[in-house]
């Protein structure tokens, strides 16, 4: 085979190859949307998103995800003491049409539960990864959570 | 631990890390004499002076976010619950679910680790709600191989479990006392003394 007609089948394989630049991870908000209380050290505020179910966790997706959610919290300013972003996976029962409370979310779709981030003090201090209601990855770590820990 | 040295004094090495009941903080304290610990400033840390040289990221008888943990909420009555009230079990007296809940730590449990149980039991019903801590305890924890990797754990995660394993009317009992009844639950508190070495 000629050298030429090599590379250019070198070429095609790598194009064909090449992943497609995956989407942004676009947060939608779920209801109870915004939950606000009382804490010893302030006012708590949580807010509550949903997306659709990613095919991978990889790191790719991992930056995406953190891109949204800090950009979310960034979008609603607020002066909580201690402030959580919690993210669903779209499933039966979790999307737009929800009508919960934060403890139904925590009972009956707590394995639904893709990432839980939190600034405590304005700081962000907290963002793991969560598959099965078990914490998979320190995204502030960047690393694995070995042997993954259940989410309570 | 940034900024922070620790210097012995009179050859001694008895820093004093201990879990705090109401922070789950890791603290350090001076032994009388013993070793001190400085600053940037060299300023001493008198004996039982306590700063804080760590902090788990939930707070006892707290979820991550703040909100109150489910399982240190009493006499709330979940209706997610409410399948137990047509139970034979709900209608029992008080000291009928007590005794089963003793019956339950009691077989969970042997020799000095029982009479803890059951003194928690005492505690859990005599619904003070206050931090629950005991001397066996404290030394069945010290003594326990597991307890290197349990700290080390807690460096990592917090460390604010106790796991109940069991099955049966004991549960239930315990789970009617504390949430339709007038038991509450308390958060228990551990104190181990190590050596910390100077460096």
């Amino acid at each position: 085979m000629p050298c030429r007609a090599l590379a250019a089948l070198l070429l095609a394989s790598t194009c064909a190859c090449a992943a497609p630049d995956s989407p942004r991870v676009e947060l939608q908000p779920l209801s109870p949307y915004v939950h606000r209380f009382a804490t010893e050290a302030g006012p708590g505020r949580i807010d509550y998103y949903f997306v659709a179910p990613p095919r991978r966790l990889d790191a790719r997706f991992r930056a995406r995800l953190r891109e949204a959610v800090e950009a979310a919290a960034s979008n609603s300013a607020d002066e909580a003491a201690l402030r959580s972003i919690y993210v669903y996976r779209a499933r039966d029962g979790i999307g737009a049409a929800f009508r919960g409370t934060p403890e139904t979310l925590r009972g009956r779709h707590f394995n639904a539960l893709l990432s839980y981030t939190r600034w405590s003090g304005g700081q962000l201090d907290i963002f793991y990864i969560i598959e099965s209601g078990r914490v998979v990855f320190d995204l502030l770590d960047n690393t694995p959570v070995s042997p993954p820990w259940e989410f309570e | 631990m940034a900024g922070l040295a620790f210097r012995n004094y009179l050859g001694s090495n008895t820093n004093l890390p201990i879990i705090d009941s109401d922070t789950l903080c890791r603290q350090l304290s001076t032994a009388p004499g013993g070793v001190g610990l400085c600053g940037p400033s060299e300023d001493r840390i008198a004996f039982g002076q306590r700063f804080l040289v760590g902090k788990a990221r939930r707070g006892p008888g707290f979820n991550f976010d703040g909100t109150r943990a489910e399982d240190m909420q009493s006499g709330d009555q979940p209706p997610s619950a409410a399948g137990l009230a047509k139970e034979r079990i709900f209608a029992e007296t008080d000291s009928a679910l007590e005794e089963r809940l003793r019956d339950l730590v009691r077989s969970l449990s042997t020799g000095p680790m029982e009479a803890v149980a059951l003194r928690m039991v005492d505690h859990f019903v005599g619904a003070s709600g206050t931090a629950f801590e005991d001397a066996t305890l404290n030394d069945e924890v010290r003594k326990n191989p597991a307890f290197a990797e349990y700290w080390a754990d807690i460096e990592k995660h917090g460390g604010d479990r106790l796991p109940f394993p069991g099955t049966g009317n004991g549960f239930k009992a315990w789970y009617i006392l504390q949430h339709y009844r007038q038991a509450k639950p308390f958060v228990t508190e551990i104190r181990v003394s190590l050596p910390v070495s100077s460096g």
